[in-house]
């Protein structure tokens, strides 16, 4: 038997990622993953936001522009892609690209939609230059000229009001919540356009076929919550906030332990699960009382269960809960706070986080690829590149661009190469993740 | 032609997964949903059409197992597992959610060792690997897990699951199982190897985090709390109070400050909105700055319904959007415009449904209505072999 490696998925797949935070990066990451090599346009002029929130630590006498090699969030957003640093807008910019754009295979963009029709990067623009490439727009609210939202700005934080996702997020009535600290539609945007990319790939495969994708992270944050619309739309009923109840699982909360701010999350979708909880609360008030014998009791009793809960837990050390919990057959987490999932025994021992290589850092901090597969190996090595960090590789390898031009084309602003490479930075951050860095990552499968 | 009319998935899935399978149903796979000779428990999922629970009206369900098939099939019992192991190997991916216990308990693990080219995706609490994978969780756990219930909700109040009653982890999760069940689909054409994709919800909802996670933590170490739809850097970013509801307004570059500005004086008469202090970037508006600057934006949005502020913000070029209830989501125009509604039959009605999450040049996306209770099982069965003795035999012991 030939024990050659099997090649990853997406081996031998070029991706040409113009992206702004955080939908097409997302999309992008996961493709790198999968073994594509993706490349991210950047121009210095308008440098994707990731790059432009630089690090806290960089101190003021370096170059303006080295904060772009060094981004915080790169480990989300930027690491396991190629950087190419290229003024499309100026002629013999969009001549390379379009040369690139002739050797590619996946174009993935997530520019606004006037933006997309400015540069001409429309999907029949990049199909009239490469008829086989898949092409996926997806600005925020769908590629349509004639549609009221066309000049619509979508930043990621207003995508979960717009789509219903904030209204159903807050306390009974109370001012809706919203989720505010992160930006779900931008994930699932993100996804769907992997989905949908890989989807065009394997139908490529056979009929050798290109594709225009046209999709609006709205349209897909609103399918998400599919049910809750058919209910309006059914039945006229119109969800609202809830805290944290459903109607399939009583009790479900979140409930103080010692310490400030430490809270544990406890949800009972069975009568077994509330049965494990009061094996573990032995012989408290909350086990012996009527109100929360029954599952329905339980429910109509929401809010006296979750003040009877919550005195009960005040007692516990968080962690010293959830074993408990969990140990007698009871759903119970932390509700981890960010230094948390740093030490998380699971993350940890599924290698979530990781430390990859960094031209400037060294090593850098890097969120990995959440699925795991057993042939695949979809992980990332490589960290964030520096802003132009692989002009050499795509110009002067992959475009046949001779170093003298290439040269020349960077002195005129049409090339952005790395700013002062030689400078280099012990990453202050790695004093966090210390027992992430192991030796024992394997190499990654040849390109 | 549909992209994955030859690809036929066996669906073990729960509310956890049951999103993945139906994205590939859509997309033209041909997926077999088995369900509990009983009944699927997803077909007790609430909400019912009329309100009152009838699993043969449950809108979740039907929503959830569009374009499917449906063989009904006691996995839990040995006649069971030896059908499904024969049904698998017609099958290029079994695609499950729930449990590692049931996982195990059903033997999809070795499955994959029984047939070498098949895919096994598995969504679990925890995954399938780790100290934790016998742990019992849910989308509520798994927000915790994942490090977003905590800095959700209002600081004076308990930490909020993300729209507990939408259950979004499960369609993350649903997502990247899917994901990876078409990246190991082309594997499998190319090289005709199978495997096993193996997901956490934790691990779902982490990739989420962006900027409320540990990368951003490590930087500045200061963790990210619950601060509701407002941040503490600068103003006005989050929701403020309309007519008719709330609307969510951010002033990220100075550029949208200055329109805000401008706007503010314009419609309200407030002399102070244009002070030069207020001016700049998003973080020149910390502290009494962005108390000032959200009264001023309170002032405003409070004379305009939220899709009026919406549309007139944007006009001047700053980024603004209504929060939107269900209702009026369902009634956005931008989502008329584009025709995006769909009619689905659900129990003999049509109700307006969701639209494609994706448009395309040739491949096809269609949801075609969910199937009754064990609609396909003899033709699928007789398929793979078995006789109609044999079929009259199981259904006599309550197999299928």
């Amino acid at each position: 038997m030939s024990s050659a490696p099997i090649p990853r998925p997406l081996d031998g797949i070029r991706v040409l990622e113009f992206s702004q935070a955080i939908a097409a990066p997302t999309c992008g990451r996961y493709l790198s993953a999968l073994g594509a090599e993706v490349i991210k346009m950047e121009n210095l002029m308008a440098p994707d936001l990731i790059r432009a929130m630089g690090p806290s630590w960089l101190t003021a006498e370096v170059h303006p522009l080295i904060k772009f090699d060094v981004p915080p969030m790169g480990g989300e957003y930027v690491s396991g892609k190629l950087s190419c640093g290229l003024n499309i807008s100026a002629p013999r910019g969009r001549e390379l690209l379009d040369d690139l754009l002739r050797s590619s295979d996946v174009v993935i963009i997530n520019y606004s939609a006037s933006a997309i029709k400015n540069l001409a990067l429309r999907g029949e623009d990049v199909l009239a230059i490469n008829p086989s490439i898949i092409y996926c727009g997806l600005p925020g609210f769908g590629y349509d000229e004639g549609a009221p939202y066309f000049t619509y700005k979508a930043w990621g934080p207003n995508q979960a009001p717009i789509s219903g996702i904030d209204h159903l997020t807050g306390y009974p009535g109370d001012d809706p919540s919203g989720l505010g600290s992160f930006s779900y539609p931008d994930f699932t945007g993100g996804m769907q356009a992997a989905f949908s990319i890989l989807s065009a790939i394997f139908d490529r495969d056979v009929t050798g076929s290109g594709q225009i994708i046209d999709m609006s992270q709205m349209e897909v944050a609103v399918a998400a919550l599919g049910p809750i619309m058919l209910d309006y739309t059914a039945n006229g009923v119109n969800h609202g906030a809830t805290g944290n109840r459903v109607p399939w699982a009583a009790p479900q909360g979140t409930y103080p332990t010692r310490g400030s701010e430490r809270w544990i999350v406890v949800s009972c979708t069975e009568d077994a699960h509330w049965e494990a909880l009061c094996s573990v609360a032995g012989s408290e008030a909350l086990v012996i009382d009527d109100r929360f014998s029954t599952f329905a009791s339980r429910r109509a009793n929401a809010d006296a269960l979750d003040e009877a809960l919550a005195t009960w837990t005040a007692g516990f050390h968080s962690r010293d809960l959830v074993y408990r919990l969990q140990a007698a057959g009871c759903p119970a987490y932390l509700v981890s706070d960010q230094a948390d999932l740093l030490v998380d025994p699971q993350l940890e021992s599924r290698r979530a986080y990781s430390v990859a290589d960094h031209a400037r850092l060294g090593k850098d901090f890097t969120l990995q690829f959440p699925v795991h597969m057993s042939l695949a190996d979809p992980r990332m090595p490589r960290g964030t590149p520096t802003f132009g960090q692989d002009n050499e590789y795509i110009f002067e390898k992959v475009l046949g661009v001779s170093h003298e031009e290439r040269t020349a084309l960077a002195e005129s602003g049409v090339v952005f190469e790395t700013i002062q490479p030689e400078i280099r930075f012990d990453n202050p951050q790695l004093r966090w993740v210390r027992h992430l860095w192991r030796d024992d990552w394997p190499a990654s499968p040849a390109r | 032609m549909p992209t994955f009319d030859t690809t036929r998935i066996i669906d073990l899935t729960d509310a956890s997964g049951v999103y993945g399978t139906k994205l590939l149903a859509d997309h033209g796979a041909e997926a077999i949903r088995i369900e509990h000779p009983g009944g699927d428990p997803l077909r007790l999922h609430p909400p019912f059409v009329g309100g009152t629970p009838d699993p043969d009206r449950s809108l979740y369900w039907h929503y959830m197992n569009t374009s499917k098939k449906s063989v009904t099939l006691d996995v839990e019992t040995a006649d069971g597992r030896a059908i499904l192991a024969r049904l698998a190997g017609t099958a290029a991916v079994v695609a499950y959610s729930g449990s590692a216990e049931r996982f195990r308990r059903l033997g999809l693990d070795r499955l994959s060792t029984e047939h070498p080219d098949l895919i096994v995706s598995a969504v679990t609490p925890f995954g399938l690997t780790g100290p934790f994978q016998d742990w019992a969780g849910n989308d509520a756990v798994a927000w915790g897990a994942g490090g977003l219930t905590f800095s959700t909700g209002w600081p004076d109040k308990p930490p909020l699951t993300p729209a507990p009653i939408a259950e979004l982890s499960y369609i993350l999760a649903g997502y990247l199982a899917s994901i990876g069940t078409l990246a190991a689909l082309r594997t499998r054409r190319r090289h005709g190897k199978g495997q096993v994709v193996d997901l956490s919800l934790q691990q779902a909802v982490l990739t989420a985090s962006g900027e409320a996670g540990a990368s951003a933590f490590i930087d500045d170490a200061e963790l990210r709390t619950r601060m509701g739809s407002k941040r503490s850097f600068t103003g006005p970013m989050g929701h403020f109070r309309t007519s008719d509801g709330f609307a969510s307004i951010l002033a990220l570059m100075p550029a949208h400050w200055d329109a805000m500005a401008a706007w503010i004086h314009e419609r309200t008469g407030h002399e102070g909105a244009l002070d030069e202090s207020l001016r700049g970037a998003a973080n020149a508006r910390s502290g009494d700055l962005r108390d000032l600057a959200n009264y001023f934006t309170e002032e405003l949005a409070a004379t305009y319904t939220k899709q009026e502020l919406f549309e007139e913000g944007q006009r001047r070029g700053v980024s603004i959007t209504p929060v939107n209830d269900p209702a009026s989501a369902t009634m956005d125009p931008q989502l008329a415009y584009r025709e995006y509604w769909r009619q689905l039959e659900i129990a003999g009605e049509r109700v307006k449904s969701p639209g494609p999450p994706a448009r395309y040049s040739t491949l096809s996306w269609d949801a075609r209505p969910a199937p009754e209770r064990g609609a396909h099982t003899v033709e699928i069965l007789e398929e793979i072999g078995l006789t109609a003795t044999q079929l009259g035999g199981l259904a006599a012991a309550g197999v299928i």
